[in-house]
């Protein structure tokens, strides 16, 4: 539209729509695409749509933007749509989910913004967090693709306890910041769009979403499905074209993360034990594992990234002596599945020594894919890998292990029956010496800690609990090598003189600091 | 008011020789824990070779092809 002062801006529409009744393709009003099934189009949409009604989340109304300018969308448009005949626009609309009915939803909204002029800033910001936490579910980009609708979507978590003997914790998630109607609202959860197949198919997506959480931890620019599929294609083309996607190879996966900036770690899925305690470990360390999956009998594979696990409630351990990794009691891992949906629950099941991951899909569905790869965008200066980790824990535990067995057989004859419980994470320093506070006794270990031992920006915990013993963690610098393992130290969480002599015993043949 | 139990002296006697027991520079204590340890490397091992050899990748594992449409 022009005038003789030049463009005129379209004006901004923001609309309130209650879901009760009405789906939400019907609500967006959306163009069903011509040569696909609306079914096909809209699957992820319709997820979306259920997801939000769980009555864990108990959506009531959406709150639509109608002009919204998605930066992951700019880009698309820019390296592929615009150069189309068809003229898609390069603006989104955005659609925000809240749990309160519409008259209630705008009184709170006016309530909110008017705090900012009675209490100032700081209550601004605490009404702002505090309506999120009570009323937002999240929000999802509609991009002006009939074929594939959901851009960049983030929604809120479902509960931990989940009231089915397991508890769901989402590590890979974080806080996300949208504005509306000038609050400045909260989410926490993990970027998920859908495949578009012409700039991204699975692999591309996949590893988007798990850069997402790597970005957020390095507090770096995400990266958009664009950059990533060029980054890809930079120096091979085993498929041919990059664009229209017609998939990526694992080689160029790797390629994507390396030139992004971060270290491809990546994993055969050999042995079932070893792969689920890998993934485990990668998942409780917030670091955001990329899944290989294949279809067994078939020539596909799909990627798909992890955001959170499911954990069997802790049962009285019966049988044997043993050491057992946390990861043994790992039920099922949350993903998202850009052919599906977001936080989707993939079970974890065994055959031989293959890791398969089950999916009950809306509609009864259901799936089997087996674990093939696992790939793990790591910060550079990681250099132990999640499996050296592993490899090194074992070695750890097998002593306290020993010395727990050892003390048993002395000081109760009678028992039989000793299992050591560990587990293996990487954690920024800083955030690990917060987790230290939240304990009984953790400010004084972190004190010492601090005034004692020099730690590397990132550090590999090697967490154990043995019968008899106080939990002890130990500390190893991830920036050294397998083969010239850096240990820093040996924490013991108690007073027990057993195990401080189990910790100088370790800190003194791995040649850390014992901290106490 | 309830009745205090009599401590018996012997019983406290026993457990503090046994705590004693239990320590690394006790050299039989130290003895049953490395044979503990030589035990324990073991049965480690078999899953440590895993986690190695599922790091050595090869050509094919880096070919495949991740397309599933949806």
């Amino acid at each position: 539209m022009a005038s003789r002062a030049g463009t005129v801006n379209p004006p901004q529409k923001v609309k309130f729509h209650s879901l009760a009744g009405v789906s939400l393709v019907d609500t967006l009003d959306l163009r069903n695409p011509k040569f696909v099934t609306a079914e096909e189009a809209h699957r992820q949409l319709n997820y979306i749509d259920g997801y939000v009604r769980d009555p864990a989340l108990g959506c009531k109304t959406v709150v639509v933007e109608e002009h919204y300018i998605d930066r992951d969308h700019m880009e698309d448009h820019s390296v592929f749509y615009s150069k189309s005949l068809y003229p898609y626009p390069n603006f989104c609309c955005r659609v925000h989910f809240f749990s309160l009915g519409i008259e209630e939803l705008r009184k709170e909204i006016r309530r909110v913004r008017s705090s900012r002029a009675t209490g100032g800033e700081e209550t601004f910001r605490r009404e702002c967090a505090e309506f999120s936490k009570q009323h937002y579910i999240g929000f999802t980009v509609i991009k002006p693709l009939p074929g594939c609708p959901v851009g960049r979507t983030v929604l809120r978590c479902l509960p931990e306890e989940s009231g089915k003997g397991h508890i769901r914790k989402f590590h890979c998630t974080f806080d996300y910041d949208p504005h509306l109607l000038g609050l400045r609202l909260t989410v926490k959860g993990l970027a998920f769009q859908q495949q578009d197949l012409g700039v991204s198919a699975c692999a591309t997506t996949a590893l988007w979403t798990s850069l997402q959480r790597a970005q957020e931890l390095e507090h770096n620019a995400t990266a958009t499905p664009a950059q990533i599929t060029i980054r890809a294609s930079q120096f091979a083309l085993p498929f041919g074209r990059p664009m229209p996607s017609e998939g990526l190879s694992l080689g160029q996966m790797c390629q994507a993360v390396q030139s992004l900036g971060y270290s491809p770690s990546l994993q055969r899925a050999e042995s079932f034990e070893f792969t689920r305690g890998i993934l485990f470990s990668s998942i409780s360390s917030g670091i955001s594992p990329v899944l290989i999956l294949e279809q067994p009998g078939t020539e596909i594979s799909h990627a798909v990234a992890a955001a959170g696990r499911a954990v069997a409630e802790p049962a009285e351990l019966s049988g044997s002596s043993g050491i057992r990794h946390r990861s043994a009691d790992l039920t099922a891992i949350y993903v998202h599945d850009d052919r599906n949906g977001p936080y989707l629950k993939a079970t974890i099941r065994k055959h031989k020594e293959e890791l398969l991951v089950h999916f009950e899909l809306p509609g009864g569905k259901q799936e089997t894919w087996t674990l093939s790869h696992l790939l793990i965008p790591l910060h550079s200066k990681i250099r132990l890998s999640f499996a050296q980790l592993y490899t090194a824990g074992l070695g750890i535990v097998s002593k306290a292990q020993s010395f727990a067995m050892a003390q048993a057989r002395v000081t109760s004859p009678s028992r039989n029956q000793v299992t050591t419980l560990w587990k293996s994470r990487i954690f920024r320093s800083t955030s690990y010496m917060e987790s230290l506070l939240r304990e009984a006794g953790g400010a004084g270990i972190v004190e010492r800690l601090c005034t004692s031992v020099r730690l590397s920006r990132y550090i590999g915990v090697i967490r154990i609990l043995a019968p008899g013993l106080d939990t002890l963690d130990v500390l190893l610098d991830t920036t050294s090598t397998e083969r010239n393992l850096n240990c820093l130290a040996v924490l013991q969480f108690g007073n027990s003189e057993s195990t401080a002599d189990l910790c100088r015993f370790m800190a003194e043949y791995y040649g850390g600091r014992f901290v106490s | 008011m309830p009745v205090l139990k009599k401590k018996n002296p012997r019983v406290g006697r026993a457990r503090s020789k046994s705590a004693k027991a239990a320590s690394l520079a006790n050299p039989k204590f130290r003895a049953l824990f490395e044979k503990e340890m030589r035990h324990w490397e073991k049965k480690v091992r078999p899953l440590q070779e895993a986690a190695r050899s599922s790091e050595r990748l090869t050509g094919q594992d880096l070919a495949i092809r991740i397309n599933a449409r949806g």
